[in-house]
């Protein structure tokens, strides 16, 4: 794919690009060799103190210490020279090895011996850069200047504004600074006036609505939040008829498709936007009481990757939320722990911040990530035979 | 201490440079027919006479020697490839003369050509860790480096700008003397001073301005020196050191400081000896560590020498006589060859600049091949004035 001038460059090799997924996630991971423990960094495939091939990547400690830093005020790159003046700066991680960093220059160059904290995120391509920000900085800091991590001022429109994490997300997004929420909903509302909060009536399966929307309101839209979903609580086989399924796949694959396709033109002729779609963690593996939600959950992480794939090029940014269980109407009938709806808003606020690409709140969600990235089999099993696992 | 076996036997001569634009819509291999066709000619050979080639470029790719062999319908049988940058002047010519001394070739040329690179994303693909790890952080390219480098030799050695500047200072007015220099205006330590910052804390002065050039030498046994009647220059000792120092969290020292004493024993000769010193000069910092690394001061000690001494190839410690890559530009990786030409001129009577009066003997010192946050490969040769036996 030819690189657009006015993003960054994508030009690693296919390992150091395994970067990309820790960032993505928001994370700090080097490979580390499991024979002699050195952390390799620019990274390698072979151990640079043993030769061991045997490497793994693993969180390494994210504090540093800066060692010399320059500002690029000249740059060979078209996307940089936008940028300029730069901070790059060379660290010494505590993990061993040095590396060159992003930092915020606006102060001028930081001090040698300065402590800093290392950040491993996305930039408007989708590369990972390591980022270094104060020592005690809290969250994350947008050093790479990158608009679509901005919610202040910004123009946000919600599906299924009226479900219990509907509702959470509107209130987080009002606190973070959006100058406008339209909350679409599928039923009439009871609107109170709001100089910030705005009504929409639609339904995400009608796509002759959902273009009329995109028409009416693509040109406002910066961060479109994909969150309209139903779930019939059934399995695939136990169920009487296919309408559960069917409409899964209506309100959660086809009606998220169509909110992409309405909007992402409007976000690419921009270059600039943000979309979140709200998944779960159930999307990537089956729990069998509720097997075709899960499939239409899956569909859309497929979705999810296969857009975010074709808008990268065009600086449009596709987050996706995997939460576990929620406490809202939808899932009255599932047994605890369930989390807060403010909780998965929260996260949703944080990616969009961070530039992060995947996020999974909450305990319950972050370790079955874990798991599955260990040994999807053996959560597959875990989930078939029932929760929670006899010890 | 071993030292390596002498080079004794074995004569460079022939420093040849061509024109040296800062674009060209030429390909690198006119560039290397110009510089072949000056040394045959100066030399008074023919072209089947070169048995050797030692080539040098960053733009030659995806040829090579032995595709530099067909082009000019050469057979030789002997062919060394150096994508060393800045370190391939000194390197190509130990190794052509080994061979030499070996019979493994009885005239090698020793060839570096490139042309100037242009357009946007120039530097994303210079190494695997550059393409990973450098570019995407501000694609900065040597600048940022080297800025790096010098940063931090600031604070560790209190070297302040007017340190560096008096090295630009000393070789423009060096280059303004030569034939081919870029630039005929010398430069004042005002202009130095006030230029515009590139990558703090280097300024553009700092930063050598790229052309595209060939540069070119033979390296031949004495007796086939003598016969041809070619002024010539022996090899007193060589050394080089490939990823140096590599512990230092910031690169401090060029890797032949490891090396020094066997350089200056293998000569049985000092740097009190050395008439002249031409110095690979990418950026002042990398000079000043070379001074240091050759025993001209202590580690750390080049900002209070280049204080005390003067600079010009009049002064009484005379570096890059010819105005160096600051003055005659880089010409891709020929710019290693810059310092060993401008050394055999010194030494054989053909200086086409500044000259130094009376020079015996010099060193040259090469440094290059920037991978990840430093240059790699190092290397220095001390050079004296061969006489007819």
């Amino acid at each position: 794919m030819k690189r657009r001038p006015d993003l960054p460059p994508r030009t690693r090799g296919r390992f150091a690009r395994r970067l990309t997924s820790a960032a993505a996630r928001g994370q700090f991971e080097l490979p580390v060799c499991q024979a002699c423990g050195t952390v390799q960094y620019p990274v390698r495939e072979a151990c640079r103190s043993c030769l061991s091939d045997n490497l793994r990547w693993e969180a390494v400690a994210p504090g540093a210490t800066m060692l010399s830093a320059t500002i690029i005020r000249h740059s060979t790159d078209a996307y940089f020279q936008t940028l300029r003046p730069l901070g790059m700066a060379s660290v010494r991680l505590d993990a061993g090895p040095v590396a060159m960093v992003r930092y915020d220059c606006s102060d001028g160059p930081v001090a040698p011996g300065t402590r800093l904290q290392i950040q491993n995120q996305l930039d408007r391509s989708g590369e990972a850069i390591l980022v270094a920000v104060p020592e005690q900085a809290k969250g994350s800091s947008d050093v790479l200047r990158d608009p679509n991590r901005q919610i202040g001022g910004k123009t946000v429109l919600i599906t299924g504004a009226d479900g219990g994490i509907g509702k959470a997300l509107v209130k987080a997004l009002r606190d973070a600074g959006a100058a406008k929420i339209i909350a679409a909903t599928r039923r009439p509302q009871e609107s109170a006036a709001d100089s910030v909060v705005q009504s929409l009536l639609l339904d995400v399966t009608d796509q002759a609505a959902v273009a009329r929307a995109a028409e009416l309101h693509g040109h406002e839209v910066d961060i479109l939040i994909n969150n309209a979903g139903f779930t019939a609580v059934a399995g695939l086989l136990d169920a009487d008829t296919m309408d559960g399924a069917t409409r899964e796949m209506q309100v959660n694959y086809f009606g998220t498709l169509a909110m992409i396709r309405g909007f992402a033109p409007h976000f690419s002729a921009r270059k600039q936007g943000v979309i979140v779609n709200v998944l779960s963690v159930l999307a990537h593996v089956s729990l069998p009481s509720m097997g075709s939600y899960c499939a239409s959950k899956a569909a859309t992480l497929s979705l999810t990757q296969g857009v975010r794939a074709e808008l990268l090029p065009w600086g449009v940014r596709v987050c996706a939320v995997f939460p576990s269980t929620v406490d809202t109407a939808a899932s009255a009938d599932s047994p605890p722990p369930k989390l807060a709806p403010a909780q998965v808003a929260s996260a949703i606020v944080t990616m969009i911040r961070d530039g992060s690409e995947e996020s999974y709140p909450g305990a319950i969600a972050s370790d079955l990530a874990g798991a599955l990235r260990a040994d999807a089999k053996a959560v597959e099993r875990e989930m078939a035979l029932g929760l929670p696992e006899p010890r | 201490m071993q030292l390596p076996r002498s080079y004794e036997g074995v004569a460079v001569a022939v420093p040849v440079s061509t024109v040296r634009p800062r674009t060209t819509r030429r390909s690198v291999h006119w560039f290397f027919g110009q510089t072949l066709d000056q040394l045959i000619r100066q030399a008074g050979i023919s072209k089947s006479d070169i048995d050797g080639l030692a080539v040098a470029s960053y733009t030659l790719g995806p040829d090579n020697a032995a595709s530099l062999a067909e082009y000019f319908d050469m057979e030789p049988r002997f062919i060394l490839d150096l994508p060393y940058g800045g370190a391939a002047g000194v390197m190509a010519m130990t190794r052509a003369a080994r061979a030499i001394q070996a019979g493994d070739a009885s005239i090698i040329a020793c060839l570096a050509a490139d042309l100037a690179p242009s357009g946007y994303g120039i530097y994303s693909n210079f190494s695997a860790f550059t393409r990973d790890h450098i570019y995407p952080y501000g694609g900065g390219g040597a600048n940022a480096t080297f800025a790096l480098i010098t940063a931090n030799y600031m604070a560790a050695n209190g070297a302040v700008a007017e340190d560096f500047g008096r090295i630009c200072v000393a070789q423009r007015a060096n280059g303004a003397q030569h034939a081919l220099t870029m630039f005929k205006k010398p430069l004042s330590m005002e202009d130095y001073l006030s230029a515009r910052l590139i990558a703090d804390p280097l300024r553009l002065f700092d930063c050598v301005p790229r052309c595209c050039a060939g540069e070119g030498f033979l390296v031949m046994s004495e007796d086939r020196a003598q016969s041809l009647g070619l002024p010539f220059a022996r090899i007193g000792g060589a050394i080089e050191r490939v990823n140096g120092y590599s512990q230092e969290p910031v690169m401090s020292h060029v890797g032949i400081a490891m090396d020094r004493d066997r350089l200056y024993n293998q000569a049985s000769m000092s740097p009190q000896d050395m008439d002249f010193v031409q110095a690979y000069d990418d950026y002042p910092v990398i000079v000043m560590m070379q001074l240091e690394a050759l025993g001209f001061c202590g580690h750390g000690e080049a900002p209070k020498l280049v204080r005390e001494k003067r600079l010009t190839a009049d002064g009484d410690l005379p570096l890059n006589t010819g105005g160096g890559m600051l003055a005659l530009g880089q010409p891709g990786a020929a710019g290693g060859s810059l310092g060993m030409n401008e050394a055999l001129r010194q030494l054989t009577g053909k200086s086409i600049g500044a000259t130094v009066a009376d020079a015996e003997a010099g060193v040259v010192s090469c440094f290059g091949t920037v991978n990840y946050d430093r240059g790699l490969c190092s290397s220095a040769a001390i050079l004296t004035k061969g006489r007819a036996a």
